[in-house]
């Protein structure tokens, strides 16, 4: 057998690992009303149906109405059917929450979904009153942080480093190796906060215990919500970044496309983030300025963290060398990151703009107290960077030494990242109004 | 998505076969391979990267929560055992410990096939996966005892602990059939 046969085979067993199933427990196979459709009026009963036998005394099934009334009575179980009367209620979209005990091995499997009524269903909504285990404001973070590791920075190696490498007259940008470890820590660090933030996400919709939550049949929340459909694409699409980075590493003479080739996905899965937190009615603009908000952010943080990264991976150099690269990279990035600040601050002011029922809410509510800091942040973090265009970029052009601007860039990053964390904070809280 | 037990199980049959055709390619001696030298066969890092991709799309379309985590570990030794393997098959990336990455691969992976028997105690096939998992795990622990011991044999016996992973993954649908 060739070589190439057998990676064709790799493949084809690659492909054919893909679909999943757990026999072992009661799946949710079909269910009448089925899960998203829009009913005229609620219907008289829920029928559920299990690939395997349940147990009748652990069957628990809930249908929760827009007002919060639960409309379900007793189920009643025939094998692997379960069949639950349902009183009338209102208008809107109703969550279905069940738990189910599989009669063959005992195991416990929950899950929910919606449908409408009059309305077209929205999805699943967390339970009242049951906490998250992890802090998603901390997943979210780790998820820009990601971004910015793995978008900013390479895509400041792709448009700023190289190029300004190649003026000077060196043959290849140095620190590959820094950047291609800086990229895979972004995409690792991403790829696992998303799955994770996922699952939290999904805890409180489920609403049921830790323990038996690890047997929630997780479906139609991945399907039927902004959360799961973003996973499903970020997911893949950093696989997407982690192979173009092990192809870089692997081979050297197409590295310089392969990392920027990394970096541009990696500023486009930041659309998954935005999509992920968009609910339907907040209209399309809103979310393609929330994309723009946090692309332009990665951008800026990115590079400035390549920046430094860049005068510590270039210290082993002769001075003289050392300081012409991160000079002219400083020169290049300070004339390219103006207009993503300027798309950073327009994208963020339409959305305060919009979001904001009135000047007031900025000061009573916990989203417009932490708006407020992070507004603060980022002024600090722009009042340094225009200090660095008009003040320090025109000494270095004359000469000046590089070590000159060390501590007001290493505040430029230190406030950038505190308004990334609490862009992360903002991204889990509702906004007032 | 759900498929039919008996489906995955004829899914299997194929997992096996090619599993079987990998290992004998990686550890088979060969006429051009001069003496027990190291393979430079970059058909089984590349096997790893692809299954550890599919493995990741499992977690994707899991059922399942804890299929979810079991196959995220899964995916993330195989991408990182196949990146770092591939590294060093093209001479690109040297160290002493990456004679052990694919030993620990085997290892790793056969002690998440028992974890998963013991999340899930009465699930489907747990007498197959807790052979697959000990099987992975013997020969992982074989190789790297050859290593520990400086042996290189024209024909490793860990070889014979992963044909019998082969078979065993050969045999499944021939149990779930009968």
């Amino acid at each position: 057998m060739t070589r190439r046969a057998l990676l064709l085979a790799g493949c084809a067993l690659a492909v054919l690992s893909f679909p999943a199933s757990a026999g072992a427990h009661a799946v949710l196979v079909a269910t009448t009303p089925r899960w998203g459709a829009e009913l005229k009026a609620t219907p008289q009963m829920l029928r559920l149906s299990y690939n395997e036998g349940v147990v009748p005394q652990y069957a628990r099934v809930a249908v929760v109405a827009a007002n919060g009334e639960n409309l379900a009575g007793v189920p009643r179980v025939s094998g692997s059917f379960v069949v639950v009367p349902l009183r009338p209620g209102p208008r809107g979209s109703d969550t279905v929450r069940w738990q189910m005990v599989a009669s063959d091995d005992g195991h416990v499997t929950e899950g929910a979904f919606t449908f409408g009524v009059g309305v077209k269903p929205l999805p699943p909504v967390p339970a009242p009153g049951v906490g998250v285990p992890v802090a998603p404001e901390l997943l979210a973070w780790l998820q820009f942080l990601g971004i910015v590791l793995a978008g900013g920075a390479l895509l400041f190696r792709a448009v700023v480093l190289v190029p300004a490498a190649r003026v000077l007259g060196e043959e290849g940008a140095p620190d590959a190796r820094a950047a291609l470890w800086v990229g895979v820590a972004g995409a690792v660090i991403a790829l696992h906060a998303g799955l994770l933030a996922f699952l939290v996400g999904a805890y409180p919709i489920v609403g049921g215990g830790l323990v038996s939550f690890l047997a929630t049949q997780i479906v139609p929340i991945r399907v039927g919500t902004h959360l799961g459909q973003a996973w499903m694409v970020m997911t893949f699409a950093w696989l997407a970044v982690l192979a173009l980075l092990v192809g870089a590493w692997v081979t050297p003479q197409r590295r310089e496309r392969l990392l920027a080739s990394a970096g541009l996905l990696s500023l486009a899965i930041a659309f998954g983030i935005s999509w992920a937190s968009h609910p339907d009615s907040r209209g399309t603009l809103a979310l393609v300025a929330d994309y723009l908000h946090l692309a332009a952010a990665a951008l800026w943080v990115g590079g400035l963290v390549a920046l430094a990264l860049l005068a510590g991976v270039m210290r082993p150099r002769a001075r003289a060398d050392r300081d012409a690269l991160v000079r002219a990279c400083v020169l290049r990035f300070s004339r390219l990151a103006a207009p993503a600040v300027a798309v950073l601050a327009l994208a963020g002011g339409y959305l305060v703009l919009r979001e904001f029922p009135g000047p007031a809410a900025l000061f009573d509510t916990r989203y417009g107290i932490t708006l407020v800091i992070k507004t603060v942040a980022f002024a600090g973090a722009l009042a340094l960077a225009g200090y660095h265009q008009r003040s320090v970029a025109p000494r270095l052009a004359a000469g000046a030494p590089v070590a000159s601007m060390r501590r007001t860039l290493a505040l430029e990053v230190a406030l950038l990242v505190l308004a990334l964390a609490l862009a992360a904070v903002l991204s889990q809280t509702a906004p007032p109004g | 998505m759900t498929l039919p037990q008996i489906q995955i199980a004829r899914a299997h049959w194929l997992l096996g076969a090619l599993f079987l055709a990998l290992i004998l390619e990686e550890y088979l001696p060969r006429g051009r391979r001069s003496g027990p030298a190291r393979s430079r066969s970059l058909v089984v890092p590349w096997a790893l990267i692809i299954g550890g991709v599919g493995v990741w799309a499992t977690t994707v379309f899991a059922d399942i929560v804890h299929d979810m985590i079991v196959h995220t570990l899964w995916g993330d030794i195989l991408f990182a055992a196949g990146s770092l393997e591939l590294a060093r098959r093209r001479g690109v990336y040297e160290r002493w410990w990456l004679d052990i990455v694919l030993p620990l691969a085997y290892v790793s992976c056969g002690m998440l096939f028992l974890v998963h028997n013991l999340i899930d105690p009465a699930g489907v096939g747990q007498n197959w996966h807790s052979a697959m998992g000990l099987l992975l795990m013997a020969a992982g622990l074989l190789e790297l005892l050859r290593l520990a011991r400086g042996r290189a044999p024209a024909v490793p016996i860990s070889l014979l602990p992963l044909a019998g992973f082969a078979l065993v993954l050969i045999a499944i649908p021939v149990a779930a059939a009968s």
